[in-house]
């Protein structure tokens, strides 16, 4: 290669050093423009989510967190952020780490679920397999939907290992 | 092959072995974008990387089957190794130098960020809750993206100095005892 040749890649590779460094602190600029110009989870309810209702309503708008329980496709019950913590907070101590929130039973019973045999847990699957089915004999008083600092639930219980846990819950499918 | 192989192979590795319950956003790309750096250095193919992220991205869907589909988890690794095929060649070619597989490095991952939301906003999670945390987990993973990098260029000097044979020619460029 000839001198100017190499001092051409050199320049180019410089330049490319520049404009991607530039690039990736425009890219958390934009991300902490937009976290910090986005209203918190939850602070926009609907009509019927008062904090003192627990009573699930229609499907929440589109820019507030909710959790569906559904059976063989039909809706039962969408619960908010609010009435999720309506339904009575546990702490349970999993894996050396505290969970904080609903039982599980306890959005079952709210929802109106009877007898089921098995449940399936759906998140959005954005930093874990966003899928975990439990049988009935796998849901105890300890199985609780905790409530995280993001404003979502997830699942959690002594019978839910870290690799299996589900994030960011959508939807809970009862069978 | 057995190189892409091989880095395919330790994609998946990275995304099963170094998890940790540590809450640090990203930290599992250390090890994957290092494999994919040094993947990429040693077979300096034009669409290697590509290829090598697209079989580990196939073999952890495969193995860890998510509710977004396998199409998004592979696209969580494919993004992130076309970048590195786009950036390699504006780079110099040389992932071995320590500022271009470092910038490499972050750019690539920081890719996965991007699929992390598309992915987000198709399960349709609010995007009140997708920006909670967006920030820190946009620079962490732009960190350990060049953590790894750093950790790919390394390995690669280390390659070079070894004389191995898909790199020999670097070796003799760089006037290397």
């Amino acid at each position: 290669m000839t001198d100017n040749g190499r001092v051409t890649r050199t320049m180019r590779t410089r330049l490319t050093i520049a404009a991607v460094t530039l690039a990736l602190l425009a890219g958390v600029t934009a991300a902490w423009w937009f976290e910090s110009h986005t209203p918190a989870p939850g602070a926009a309810t609907g009509p019927g989510t008062s904090a003192a209702s627990t009573t699930p309503t229609a499907p929440a708008s589109s820019g507030v967190y909710s959790v569906k329980v559904t059976r063989d496709g039909r809706l039962l019950a969408t619960f908010d952020l609010t009435q999720l913590e309506g339904l009575g907070m546990k702490q349970v101590v999993v894996q050396g780490r505290t969970e904080q929130g609903p039982t599980l039973l306890a959005v079952l019973e709210h929802a109106g679920v009877g007898s089921y045999t098995s449940v399936t847990i759906i998140g959005s699957g954005a930093k874990d397999a966003g899928r975990l089915v439990l049988d009935a004999s796998d849901i105890g008083p300890d199985t609780v939907l905790d409530i995280a600092k993001r404003g979502t639930v997830k699942v959690a219980g002594p019978n839910i290992t870290y690799a299996q846990r589900v994030r960011d819950i959508t939807e809970i499918q009862v069978r | 092959m057995t190189v892409i192989a091989l880095v395919a192979v330790m994609i998946v590795l990275g995304k099963t072995l170094l998890r940790m319950p540590i809450n640090v956003s990203g930290h599992a790309g250390v090890l994957w974008i290092a494999a994919l750096v040094i993947g990429r250095g040693v077979v300096r193919r034009p669409w290697s990387a590509t290829l090598m992220a697209l079989i580990g991205g196939l073999l952890v869907a495969f193995m860890q089957p998510s509710s977004s589909g396998a199409l998004l988890t592979v696209a969580k690794y494919v993004v992130p190794g076309m970048l590195l095929d786009g950036l390699t060649p504006l780079l110099g070619g040389r992932l071995d130098r320590i500022a271009p597989a470092v910038v490499a490095g972050a750019a690539a991952h920081a890719g996965k960020v991007v699929v992390d939301l598309v992915q987000g906003m198709i399960a349709h999670v609010p995007v009140s809750v997708l920006a909670v945390g967006l920030t820190a987990s946009t620079a962490l993973h732009i960190a350990f993206g060049a953590l790894g990098g750093l950790l790919g260029a390394l390995v690669l000097q280390g390659l070079i100095q070894a004389r191995i044979p898909q790199l020999a020619d670097l070796a003799d460029a760089d006037g290397t005892r």
